[in-house]
């Protein structure tokens, strides 16, 4: 890699990362896979850094990790080792707040992967419909039906105190 | 409402996040890390690292050939600088030239396949340094370059890799074994090996065989120099073609060598890792780019 791309691409690491991290964990629940998805794209990004460039990276990272964490919930060892029935005990504040978090966690838990990051694209990053397409790489028509089976799976699974924030789907 | 939802997305995410196990500086070190590998992968042979990627670290259980080369095998001294003879087309003073040169040629051979941005995509890397982040390390490794080609739409259409051999022990023999890197240290730097072998899948342990089917053919080029080619498939038993590689080296009077070769895109930016994207590049296409390209440079500092 030349040098001038080393260090677009180190500029791009250094800004992105934690926000890259943090629309993992949104689209997984879990530090450990996010973090590990993570550093997947962006090693394979060092690699195809010239071609990225050229489009738009924001996005492209975003799919690439998106489908990482698809391609793991698809391998067979994860799903023998994913724990199944209760969350590991942790040292979560057990205040109403944290648990509403955990609430919200095992019910976004329970989303496919796709669905789910397409949830986090609309409505956490503020993606348009057609951005979100481009993204995920499938047409807007998907990312609409996506958005409102997702809300529609979350009403049925959080309680009323919750799902009142998310009544109207905004598709 | 988009701030409600995006409100109970804030939830979920706690108030202190474990830090990044990886700075910037361990993703740049990692990145160069995949680099080295992928060109170990690109270089012939390494269809089988590929390969193994896409069974999730496949076990080799029976492998002909030798080892993959590696920097820190034993590796004579660099060769000294080098005159070469004026019978083939100057060498440009620049590794930047030679690269507008190089994609002119190829876009001249393959005008459909995104040659617009092939001046961009093409880079004329110095595999030795890129092995061992060494710039001292440039002339104990063939000059390389890669590039992917992709179609207007942006599908991957494989990828091609030119190498330029400087004087040195090579021979132009063909090996009857399987090659996983052309040496420039001995050897040949082809092979036209076919068989099978035995792979199994590290988590399942299911045993896998893989075939190699390899055709080899010579000829002569307007210079008078010789050119081989070689095509090879590989497959495992009842499936599908998972590698494919052209490949064309020609052996020049002025003792240096050009290889140009084809092999699947193993583009890995999706989940697709592994997929063979079959190039459409045929032989005939490379053998015309191989008699054209410049001299090798060749100078004190391995330019």
């Amino acid at each position: 890699m030349r040098p001038s791309h080393e260090t677009e691409y180190c500029e791009f690491v250094a800004a992105n990362l934690i926000p890259l991290r943090r629309f993992a964990y949104l689209v997984c629940g879990d530090w450990h896979r996010a973090e590990d998805a993570v550093q997947t794209v962006l090693t394979k990004l060092y690699v195809d850094w010239h071609r990225t460039v050229r489009r738009d990276p924001q996005a492209y990272v975003r799919r690439m990790v998106v489908n990482a964490l698809h391609d793991v919930h698809r391998r067979s060892w994860f799903r023998r080792e994913r724990p199944a029935e209760t969350l590991p005990d942790t040292a979560y504040d057990r205040a109403e707040a944290t648990e509403d978090r955990l609430v919200l966690l095992d019910a976004l838990a329970k989303l496919p992967v796709r669905r789910r990051a397409t949830l986090v694209l609309r409505f956490w990053e503020d993606r348009s419909i057609e951005d979100t397409a481009r993204i995920m790489g499938c047409s807007e028509t998907t990312v609409k039906s996506q958005t409102a089976r997702g809300l529609h799976t979350l009403r049925d699974l959080l309680p009323n105190s919750m799902t009142e924030r998310i009544e109207v789907i905004p598709t | 409402m988009t701030d409600d939802i995006k409100a109970v997305f804030e939830q979920t995410l706690p108030e202190t996040e474990p830090p990044p196990r990886w700075d910037t500086g361990r993703y740049l070190e990692a990145g160069r890390t995949r680099r080295r590998r992928r060109h170990i992968a690109a270089a012939g042979t390494g269809t089988f690292a590929v390969v193994a990627a896409a069974l999730a670290v496949a076990i080799p259980l029976s492998v002909p050939g030798a080892d993959v080369a590696t920097p820190g095998d034993d590796t004579p001294e660099p060769s000294a600088s080098t005159t070469l003879p004026t019978q083939y087309p100057p060498a440009p003073a620049d590794w930047d030239e030679y690269t507008e040169i190089v994609s002119g040629l190829i876009a001249e051979q393959f005008p459909e396949l995104l040659v617009q941005d092939l001046s961009e995509v093409f880079e004329l890397a110095e595999t030795g340094e890129a092995w061992t982040d060494d710039p001292d390390a440039a002339m104990e490794i063939p000059h390389t370059a890669e590039l992917w080609f992709e179609t207007a739409e942006g599908e991957p259409a494989g990828s091609l890799s030119v190498r330029l051999f400087e004087p040195g022990p090579w021979t132009d023999e063909i090996s009857e074994e399987w090659l996983h890197y052309p040496d420039p240290f001995g050897g040949p730097l082809v092979g036209c090996w076919s068989g099978s072998y035995e792979v199994q899948q590290e988590d399942s342990g299911v045993v896998k065989t893989m075939h190699t089917e390899t055709t080899c053919d010579e000829a002569t080029t307007s210079d008078g120099d010789r050119m081989v080619t070689v095509e090879s498939r590989q497959f495992y038993e009842g499936e599908p073609v998972q590698s494919i590689r052209k490949t064309v080296v020609v052996y020049r009077a002025d003792d240096t060598a050009v290889m140009l070769a084809t092999h699947c895109g193993n583009d890995d930016e999706d989940e697709e890792s592994g997929r063979c994207y079959e190039s459409p590049v045929d032989v005939a296409a490379l053998a015309a780019i191989a008699q054209d390209l410049p001299a090798i440079i060749v100078t004190d500092d391995g330019r």
